[in-house]
Order: C-alpha cells, then structure tokens, then sequence
C-alpha cells in the first residue's frame, strides 16, 4: 500500500517520495542482454523500485524493467506498461530459503506503452 | 458455495418464496406438474423463507423481491451468511439493471421476469441447477451496461473525495491507458492546451508530480473507470 511521507534517514526534511504498493510481476534485464527475467515488484515511486529477483543483481548495474499497471479498465482499453531504465542501488540476499533476492533500484526515466485493446 | 444436484434421479426441490398465495399456489402446480421438479414449501415472506431453507434443504429457491418483513434482497444476504446451500432464481415482476446487478453479487444464480414463458422458467431452474447463470438472453448485454455503470458510478464516487470532475477522472483513465496528451486530446475531442490543463489540476488535486505517478497513484485509489 502507499505509505506516508517520510524523511529519509540522515537526511531529516528531505520529503521521501511516496511509495505505491504495486505487487505485480515485473520483467527486468541487465542492460543490453536479450533475455528477460521474472521478478515481482514489491514498491515503487517516483525515484525507485523494489523488487524481488531470484538472482543477485551488482549494484550500479543499468536495467531495464517493464510491468503492466494491474488494472482492467473500461471500453475494452487495456491498462498501459511501463518501461523503466534504472540503476541498481541495493541488493539484499536472500534472508532465508524461501525468500528472494531484494533489489532496490534508482528510475533515471520511465516510458508508457500502450497494450492492444481487449475489444 | 451452492451444492450440485443430487443425481439425475432425484427431482429438483424447489421453494417457493412470493408474498401472493393464488401465484405462489399456481406457481406450485405449474412446476409440479413438470417431471423432474418438486415443490418442497411456499413461504410467504422472507422470515418464513429462511426457515423453511434451512430445514428443508431445497434445491432451488425461487425468490420473489418484493415481500414483506424482509425483502429478496435482504434475504440472499441472510441466505449467503446462513450457508444455505440452495441456489436463488429471482422471480419478480419488474427489476431494473442495478438490482441484477445487486442480486447476482448478493449470489443470486439468476433472474427471471413473472411474464415469462413456462418453458423458459423450466429451462431457467434447469440451466441454474446445471451450475450456470440465468440473466435472458434479451438482457445480457443491458447487464453488461448496467455492470460498468456501476463501476463507473464506483469510481466517481471516489473521485469526488479526491474533488475530481468527470473530465478529469476520464483522463486519468486514458493516462493509464497510456494515452499521450495529443492522443487524450483527440479522443476527448478537446485541445491539446486544455489536456494540459486538466492534468495540471489532476496533478495539483492528488499530490502528484508526474505521469507515472498519477498512474500509479490512480492505481492504488481506484480512480479509474475499471472493471468492476
């Protein structure tokens, strides 16, 4: 769900953007590969995402990223996706087996893209 | 969730629930003179109707909406919280789209007008019995106008506690879409100018900074005009 507005830690004034609880799947690659992986999209804002990977990513690594907003609209209109470029800023392991890689990830710009109608 | 039909043997129990004693006695006679249907209690209003599902177990109930003491609508909601297991066909005089709608998300498995042919009430309990939803055919895609209307209507209301007007709750909609402002303005048949000036009262209104946080924003609010 969508949280409050915070300060960022150590940096007391500083509004923290507000983050958008969007649990959808979330494809993702490292920049310029052909394939693309799965992942899940725990948060996002403005400045960022985090997503869940089941594979480390190196920080400062380039990615791309796209999900489609998980909402069915009306009139036959399908919801958009949305492209991001970022840069890794963080990578949690794993805290236990059945958990995944927590990968925290700056969006330098975002794109959408319009999906073919449901009509 | 409905239990199936017993076996192919076993007739169909159904109940009737009307508050008129000459329909709800004509009404009996009818489906039992048909093979494969059984008539297993008349209740005369929602209170009696309860009951009698309860303790007799019926199959399918036929349930009129208007009635005294606790209308149909109030008694598919006691139906769905006491887990009776009976499937409801809605047998009324009149409706209009929203209480369809409203019967059929209370668990209602259909909806049959009083004028009907005797044929197609049979054909109804049967299609019902069979696990499958009886709107009419006539009335399906009137359903379908009545269901977005709804939500719709759902998501103006939500809107206004944002202070958002039709207009921009439209646009928001096509933002999601991912519709850019040259291609909202010409959907919307409005000028490109007057798109960037509903999405900067959008933006001012929500708090947002940008497009992808209006969507995102839209998202989480059901601000959309969605499938409901």
């Amino acid at each position: 769900m969508e949280t409050t507005l915070t300060a960022n830690e150590g940096q007391v004034g500083v509004p923290r953007a507000r983050r958008y609880g969007i649990g959808t799947s979330i494809r993702y690659r490292v920049g310029g590969a052909n394939g693309w992986r799965e992942g899940t999209l725990q948060n996002i804002s403005i400045t960022g995402v985090l997503l869940c990977t089941d594979q480390p990513l190196e920080i400062d690594t380039t990615i791309e990223m796209r999900f489609v907003l998980p909402v069915e609209l009306l009139n036959g209109e399908s919801a958009a996706e949305v492209l991001c470029r970022g840069i890794v800023v963080r990578s949690a392991p794993p805290s236990g087996p059945e958990e995944e890689t927590r990968v925290a990830a700056k969006i330098i710009s975002s794109r959408f893209l319009r999906q073919p109608g449901r009509k | 969730m409905a239990s199936l039909p017993r076996t192919s043997f076993s007739p169909i129990r159904v109940l009737i629930a009307d508050d008129h004693s000459l329909f709800r006695e004509g009404l009996r006679k009818l489906i039992e003179s048909e093979a494969g249907f059984e008539v297993v209690g008349q209740a005369s209003d929602g209170e009696m109707l309860l009951d009698m599902a309860r303790e007799q177990q019926p199959d399918l109930i036929l349930l009129d909406l208007a009635m005294p003491r606790q209308d149909g609508m109030q008694v598919l909601r006691e139906l769905a919280a006491a887990e009776v297991p009976a499937r409801t066909l809605v047998l009324t005089a009149s409706i209009n789209k929203s209480q369809i709608v409203q019967a059929l998300k209370l668990g209602a498995y259909g909806v049959i007008l009083k004028e009907c042919t005797t044929q197609r009430l049979f054909d109804s309990i049967r299609c019902v019995m069979a696990g499958q939803y009886w709107i009419g055919r006539e009335s399906v895609s009137d359903l379908v106008r009545a269901l977005r209307s709804v939500a719709s209507s759902e998501a103006g209301s939500r809107s206004k506690d944002f202070g958002l007007t039709p207009r921009e709750l439209e646009i928001i909609t096509l933002v999601v879409a991912g519709y850019s402002n040259p291609e909202i303005a010409q959907r919307c048949s409005i000028s490109e100018q007057t798109v960037k000036h509903h999405m900067s009262n959008v933006f001012d209104k929500l708090g947002v900074s940008n497009r992808l946080e209006l969507a995102l924003f839209a998202v989480n609010h059901q601000l959309t005009e969605s499938v409901a």
